[in-house]
């Protein structure tokens, strides 16, 4: 790549400045500059076609496999939000478990609730989202886990088994819907 | 006298190196150089320049005018190409920090700035 | 002698510049979601920074110059600011997503709300800076970093990856419409490690440890030994994730949840050991970031600098170390998550990476800096590799970045 800059002309030796760096012998210097020659004068005679003909097979390949290797926006905040829940019951089971501290649950909690908060907002709107009953549907599994997950039961006297239940209703239903 | 070498290139030994004074502190850097034509015909490197204007001036000559509009050559300073002892990447000059007025803006913001931050001196 | 006690250089370059709160999420990420899929990127972007790094410590050893000098002095000034412009926008995005992972971590063991704690982060990271010799810098949060090992205990006490999981490391399980996301996943990992901003710190560091043409053993072993830590702590992240968070569908798209891989094996110690690495490795990452750049600027404008001169004695340069931080305090005001911000930087950083990283290539064969020690063939062709990579690298991540809708 170096060494294309500056080339002009018939007579112009782009091969040697590559050269200078990767210390070749001459006479190998003369057979690449042969072989690049070669190459240019048939890229010069053929570039306009390979151009179009390669910009439209990946045109044709990325509209065929758009479907295979991404997900629609629905699903993909689906089952961002899926795992948001399912890292918010583990985390709820790990400090009752003695697992973590009360002060890590907190912490990992207002994060949850950034990631979370406007769910039931956003989520209606992307693109690939189901029909009004599915989503009505789904959004009074998620209601609960948000309470859960704005206002975490970190003591033992509160119902946190409930919440553990809720956070993971919510999850496995997103996970559901994301994945059909 | 500077140090004799066979061949002094202006970009490769002049251009953009870094300027350190005998008691080795770094000033600045070269940022372009003014060359004089002589009446016997010759052409020759006077000063070295360094500051914003000079460099607006590297990147494109259009940016000249409009950067002296902006700083009206405050921030521009020459050094005489006899005061460097050696030529290469990096240039040794012959006089101390205090002597050259390139640099000073680093002077300038310890006296009048660091010195409200507490720890600044020790 | 005393110079093999510097062997910290290199863990700490890796410690903050190899693990920082991007590459930790995106490594927890790479296992909870494709197992060992993404293990054979985390090696190729090694093997990549070990070539640079060490390419960059023995161009400073050799040349007493460090990268954004030879940048300057070969290329002239237009040139060099075109490395410059995408390092400032780069470092500035990164210096506030590793600010907001010193502060999510101090919030994980005080259970403060992370946003307060942020401009505690920008003051911590400043004194440091502003005060600190060279020497401290280097080693406090490498030292608190080797507590790394401890991924590798955790490991060990969750028995090991299970026998499913072992396939997903040569054949990866990539379910039906996530390759946009793996092969973001990939250009990431490659993108967040091989990062410009090592490199100006490595090498700067190498000229305040006065490396010489002597210093040349050493900084093979440091590029080595340092960068193969880096990489040996990644992979126990994508093992962790792979093996605890995989099965609970978790994907780490927070910083804390990867604690809970800690947590499961180790308990509380795990998942505070977890906390403590975290806020090491981010703030060896802020100090590398902050200097990195306030050396690439004071380097190629020719002022005076150094962390072990007072900041008397190198007033411009400490002047931006200041801006700097001031600059990402501000942007980190503004609310942003970290991760958010670090996808971000990464996908700048990623841009550029050809333009930041082709220098190299050029200046490397220069024999008025390097004189007998310029590149060997095998070293060239390396890094013509490295390059095209960061070509690949630098077209596919917008593309991607858009199709898996941010990873």
């Amino acid at each position: 790549m170096v060494g294309w800059l500056g080339v002009g002309g018939e007579h112009a030796r782009p091969i040697l400045l590559f050269t200078k760096y990767l210390q070749v012998q001459p006479k190998t210097v003369g057979k690449m500059n042969q072989y690049v020659w070669h190459v240019w004068h048939v890229w010069r005679a053929w570039s306009k076609r390979i151009v179009v003909h390669a910009l439209l097979s990946i045109l044709v390949l990325c509209a065929g496999c758009q479907t295979q290797i991404s997900q629609s926006a629905f699903a993909h905040m689906a089952s961002n939000a899926s795992a948001a829940f399912a890292a918010a019951e583990a985390t709820l089971r790990y400090e009752h478990a003695g697992k973590i501290t009360s002060a890590y649950a907190e912490s990992s909690f207002i994060n949850y609730q950034s990631e979370l908060s406007k769910l039931p907002q956003t989520l209606p709107a992307q693109s690939g989202a189901p029909h009004a009953q599915t989503l009505r549907h789904l959004l009074h599994v998620v209601a609960p886990a948000l309470t859960a997950v704005a206002h975490p039961c970190l003591q033992a006297s509160c119902g946190w088994r409930t919440q553990v239940a809720e956070l993971a209703a919510a999850s496995s239903a997103l996970q559901k819907v994301s994945n059909s | 006298m500077p140090e004799a070498i066979r061949w002094l290139y202006a970009m490769r030994d002049i251009m953009d190196a870094q300027l350190v004074t005998s008691d080795g502190v770094r000033i600045g850097r070269v940022a372009d150089i003014e060359a004089e034509w002589r009446d016997d015909g010759t052409l020759v490197l006077t000063q070295i320049v360094t500051g914003p204007q000079a460099l607006a001036g590297r990147v494109s000559e259009h940016l000249r005018p409009i950067a002296r509009f902006l700083l009206r050559d405050r921030f521009e300073h020459t050094i005489p190409l006899d005061e460097v002892e050696q030529f290469g990447p990096t240039l040794r000059l012959k006089g101390k920090a205090e002597d050259y007025t390139v640099g000073q803006s680093d002077r300038w913001i310890a006296q009048h700035i660091l010195r409200w931050i507490p720890g600044s001196e020790s | 002698m005393k110079q093999w006690l510097s062997l910290a250089l290199g863990i700490m370059t890796a410690t903050g510049g190899f693990l920082d709160a991007a590459t930790i999420a995106s490594a927890a990420q790479a296992g909870a979601q494709f197992g060992f899929g993404l293990i054979w990127a985390v090696l190729l972007a090694t093997g990549a920074l070990i070539l640079l790094v060490e390419m960059a410590g023995r161009f400073t050893a050799v040349s007493e110059k460090t990268y954004a000098d030879a940048i300057r002095e070969h290329f002239g000034f237009k040139l060099y600011l075109i490395p410059l412009s995408a390092e400032i926008i780069a470092e500035s995005l990164l210096l506030t997503a590793e600010l907001g992972g010193i502060a999510i971590a101090i919030s994980l063991f005080t259970g403060i709300n992370w946003h307060f704690l942020f401009p505690v982060a920008a003051l911590l990271v400043w004194l440091l800076v502003w005060r600190a010799p060279f020497s401290f810098i280097e080693n406090a949060p490498a030292t608190l970093g080797l507590l790394t090992i401890f991924f590798l205990v955790g490991i060990g006490l969750l028995g090991g990856p299970p026998h499913a999981l072992w396939p997903t490391l040569w054949h990866p399980d990539i379910p039906q419409g996530q390759m946009a996301t793996y092969l973001y996943l990939v250009a990431a990992t490659l993108g967040a490690t091989i990062s410009p901003y090592l490199l100006f710190f490595y090498s700067s560091g190498a000229r305040e440890e006065h490396w010489t043409w002597r210093s040349l053993a050493l900084n093979r072993a440091t590029a080595f030994i340092g960068m193969g830590f880096g990489c040996l702590g990644s992979i126990a992240l994508v093992v962790l994730g792979g093996i605890v968070l995989r099965p609970l569908n978790i994907t780490a798209g927070t910083l804390g949840e990867v604690g809970l891989a800690m947590a499961r094996p180790m308990g509380i110690f795990g998942s505070l050991i977890f906390a403590t690495v975290l806020f090491s490795t981010c703030l060896g990452a802020a100090l590398e970031v902050v200097l990195a750049i306030s050396y690439n600027i004071a380097q190629g404008f020719g002022w005076e600098w150094s962390e072990d001169k007072k900041p008397v004695e190198a007033a411009r340069f400490n002047v931006t170390l200041t801006v700097f931080l001031l600059i990402a305090l501000g942007i980190g005001l503004l609310g942003m998550d970290p991760l958010q911000i670090a996808l971000l930087a990464s996908t700048v950083i990623a841009l550029f990476l050809p333009f930041s990283l082709a220098p190299f290539l050029i200046i490397m064969n220069d024999r008025t800096y390097l004189g007998t020690k310029t590149n060997g063939r095998f070293a060239n062709i390396a890094m013509i590799f490295v390059l095209m990579l960061a070509f690949v690298v630098a077209i596919v991540s917008i593309p991607l970045l858009i199709l898996s809708g941010g990873g």
